[in-house]
């Protein structure tokens, strides 16, 4: 377990995301994983191809939840780092509009907590896509919320 | 008592609204929020059993009951990353 709290980085931004380096690097971090979800070209059958993606979001929802996760992953994969930084507005193709970078001792944990970060966030955090084609938008399919929700 | 009501997304454009206010009587559930909304809002209806619903930005279940004055968010299917 790290002996100092965990640094966290969670950021809403209206425009792409970028990787950054973290500006401290405790010793005890061997491991570090970034990951970045991009706008991939794609055709619509009736409305063409994808110019870009533009996001919204809960914004102060959205905010604690990833800060939740975030505390949540450091706790259960033991990092010392977590960042998690989501676009908001329009992210053109081939730009990406989440980074999740996780630093912890091990590549295990490192790998772990940057796979549970993004699933989490893709299943709970009140963020939505919408598609901009070349003739017309669609709203993505997304993921009914089940996760984090009592039962009664 | 009074509630307010945000939509986002696709909900928001189905409904043609951001933002609702419904008054209910003491002692409602966010389950008879969503009952008496989906009386008077078609899409709601429709996507009812797709939507998660935030009471003052936490999840809630569909028995937690509402205040005077409470914000309900009503989350549709989320699509970030």
């Amino acid at each position: 377990m790290p002996s100092s709290p965990p640094l966290l980085d969670v950021k809403l931004l209206d425009h792409p995301v970028t990787t950054l380096p973290f500006d401290e690097r405790p010793g005890a971090a061997g491991g570090e994983c970034t990951f970045l979800g991009r706008t991939r070209s794609e055709v619509h059958p009736d409305h063409g191809a994808l110019r870009q993606l533009h996001y919204e979001a809960y914004e102060p929802m959205a905010e604690r939840s990833l800060r939740t996760l975030a505390k949540t992953a450091a706790t259960e994969h033991g990092c010392v780092a977590i960042r998690i930084h989501h676009a908001l507005g329009p992210v053109p193709l081939g730009a990406a509009s989440v980074l999740v970078q996780t630093l912890a001792p091990h590549r295990a944990e490192a790998f772990a907590a940057c796979r549970f970060l993004i699933d989490a966030l893709k299943s709970e955090t009140p963020i939505w896509k919408r598609e901009e084609w070349s003739d017309g938008t669609t709203w993505s399919s997304g993921m009914p919320v089940t996760r984090g929700v009592p039962d009664s | 008592m009074k509630v307010d009501v945000l939509l986002f997304a696709q909900l928001a454009d189905a409904v043609g609204a951001r933002s609702l206010s419904v008054d209910m009587a003491d002692g409602a559930t966010v389950d008879d929020v969503m009952t008496r909304l989906a009386e008077t809002h078609e899409p709601i209806r429709v996507m009812r059993e797709t939507i998660a619903v935030a009471l003052d930005e936490r999840y809630v279940g569909e028995g937690t009951r509402v205040r005077d004055g409470c914000t309900l968010a009503l989350i549709p299917p989320v699509s970030g990353g």
